[in-house]
């Protein structure tokens, strides 16, 4: 499951922006050129599931910050994702229904004099493919008219929710085998408009979990998951890398994890031999590391390098998180550049099963991305960020083909 | 007796993971140092310039290895490569492997360890690609690079000269140096 498509108007930087997402993406820019506030629409759009939108508003900085502030809070902004979902399906009665497509959809307008936000109109709109279980194909197709694709459209509007079919035949198969689905017709009247259907408790809309609260969003520090940090209960990495010592303790009591994080990290760090975490003052963890220097002895965190640190939070990241969407802010930093090559290899290995976004400024991960991966984000004449895919740009293919290397043309300036 | 460095050029990093692992157990006796260069996504002119730089220096020495991939045979992939280079790279240091990297990997599983590692059973490598190996990864593994990293544990050089023509053809080449 992955962002194939973003859409934004009047949201921080951009005025307008319209593009589509690989597996594996690779966003670099000039500095204060929008690489930032590209990621603040995913971490928007998490904060708007995870929490309330009154919180994500406090968390994005108030309207006036969520809003480009040459256009001002007026109009408010817009947000849609268009969701690729090819490997979810469930039954219903005889069909095997799968997801194809869903498109989320958000208005958000001014409320009050408080900074926030309501939403104005909000609408999820799923492309699905229906295949029948049973080999006795055309007798279950009686049953549906032969419909085998459909679309299902479930619209907040000015405080009201509605469904609506294509084709309408639709209704009535879903009405008589799904449902929950028409639980949000209990809604139809009237909803709040500082509440999403996205989180509300009636959206049993498929897939059952939330997309965006499973975007990961990362900006590790080394110093600060040096530092011991309180054992919690269930926990996910956080997006500074704070509680790395936590996440680790819970990885290495699994076998197999075990063997998986020591693997890969020792791809990329060859003598690191094992890692997890030791108890500090009893109720803290910290971070351990036995190195096949110094006759195998543990290293507490305050002894590694931050270059060790930053690439085990990238493994964590990647590969033991269990999000749909990685974004990766600087992965390089810390990383000696022979090591940067691996580091990109990795998160291509891991886009394999979910979507990777990183930024950057290195050369080096510039070069290994490959240029069908890069996004170039810049300003344009009025300092609205766009983004642009150099691959596309006519005067980058002609320095490629004339042997330039890509990390080159990017030192200069020259991908856009 | 003076200091041998041996240069190897691969691709990109599974190449390199499989030279530390594979090869520089073997031939770390016979060498003082041995080191790796990846030479993917990098400018021609600039593998050329470290093999001008290698040809120059004393007791040193450099294997260029290349995936066969398309190629119809071994003697096209070469000449290829020479040509591209301008003549500069040497034909006796090109290694091809047949068919991917991942072929090599594959055959050092003999049959208790693929069994261990969840693969199931096959012949010679000779034509085995990248999809290959992704199709025959057991879903338990959701890293490409964590199962290439296990085979390695596993990997017998003996069983991979029987499964692999390039691999056992550039082994008996290196056991002659």
């Amino acid at each position: 499951m992955a962002i194939k498509r973003i859409q934004v108007e009047n949201f921080k930087s951009f005025k307008e922006l319209d593009l589509e997402l690989g597996n594996f993406n690779v966003i670099v820019g000039a500095n204060a050129a929008g690489k930032s506030n590209f990621s603040q629409i995913f971490k928007f759009l998490k904060n708007i599931e995870e929490y309330d939108l009154r919180d994500a508003t406090s968390m994005g900085g108030g309207i006036e910050s969520l809003c480009n502030i040459g256009i001002g809070t007026e109009k408010g902004f817009r947000i849609n994702a268009i969701l690729g979902e090819e490997k979810f399906s469930f039954q219903i009665k005889d069909f095997q229904l799968r997801i194809t497509e869903s498109n989320w959809s958000f208005d958000f307008k001014p409320k009050g004099p408080q900074s926030d936000l309501k939403v104005e109109n909000e609408r999820l709109k799923q492309t699905f493919n229906l295949k029948p279980l049973e080999e006795d194909q055309e007798k279950l197709f009686d049953k549906l008219d032969s419909i085998e694709k459909g679309n299902m459209e479930v619209s907040s509007e000015k405080g009201g929710l509605s469904v609506i079919f294509d084709p309408p035949e639709l209704e009535k198969f879903f009405e008589e085998n799904f449902p929950p689905l028409f639980m949000t017709k209990v809604f139809e009247k009237e909803m709040p408009d500082d509440i999403l259907f996205l989180r509300s408790p009636f959206s049993l809309m498929p897939p059952w979990e939330g997309f965006f609260k499973k975007i990961g969003i990362y900006d590790i520090d080394p110093n600060l998951a040096k530092n011991p940090v309180k054992i919690t209960g269930k926990a996910e990495l956080k997006e500074n890398g704070e509680n790395l010592a936590v996440i680790l303790d819970k990885i290495v009591e699994g076998e197999d994890n075990k063997r998986k994080l020591c693997n890969l990290v020792h791809d990329l760090l060859p003598f690191v031999e094992n890692i997890g975490a030791m108890k500090f003052a009893e109720k803290s963890l910290m971070i351990k590391l036995k190195e096949s220097y110094y006759g195998g002895k543990d290293l507490r965190a305050d002894l590694l390098s931050d270059g060790t640190i930053n690439i085990t939070a990238i493994v964590v990241a990647l590969f033991f998180e269990g999000k749909n969407v990685i974004f990766l802010e600087e992965p390089e930093r810390n990383i000696h550049p022979h090591l940067i090559s691996k580091v990109v290899d990795m998160a291509k290995d891991a886009s394999r099963n979910k979507q990777i976004i990183l930024t950057t400024h290195s050369p080096e991960v510039v070069r290994n991305a490959g240029i069908e991966n890069l996004l170039l984000v810049s300003r344009d004449g009025n300092g609205f960020s766009t983004i642009t895919r150099p691959k596309d740009n006519e005067e980058v293919k002609i320095f490629l083909k004339n042997d330039l290397g890509l990390d080159e043309i990017y030192v200069q300036n020259l991908l856009g | 007796m003076s200091y041998r460095k041996l240069y190897f050029f691969v691709e990109g990093s599974d190449d390199t993971r499989f030279v530390e692992n594979v090869l520089k157990p073997i031939l770390s006796s016979r060498f003082d140092h041995l080191a790796v260069v990846e030479y993917a996504q990098r400018p021609l002119k600039i593998i050329k310039s470290f093999l001008v730089s290698i040809n120059s220096m004393q007791d040193s020495g450099y294997y260029y290895m290349r995936d066969i991939n398309s190629s119809p045979c071994v003697t096209s992939k070469r000449d290829d490569i020479v040509s591209s280079f301008g003549n500069r790279i040497d034909e006796n240091r090109i290694v091809i492997v047949i068919k991917e990297i991942e072929g090599w990997y594959l055959a050092g599983l003999d049959e208790t360890a693929a069994k261990e590692l969840g693969v199931k059973q096959f012949g010679t490598t000779d034509s085995m690609t990248k999809e290959n190996l992704e199709h025959m990864m057991p879903t338990r593994f959701d890293s490409r690079k964590d199962f290439m990293i296990e085979i390695l544990k596993r990997f017998d050089i003996d069983v991979a000269k029987q499964k692999n023509n390039s691999f056992n053809y550039f082994m008996n080449e290196l056991e002659a140096i």
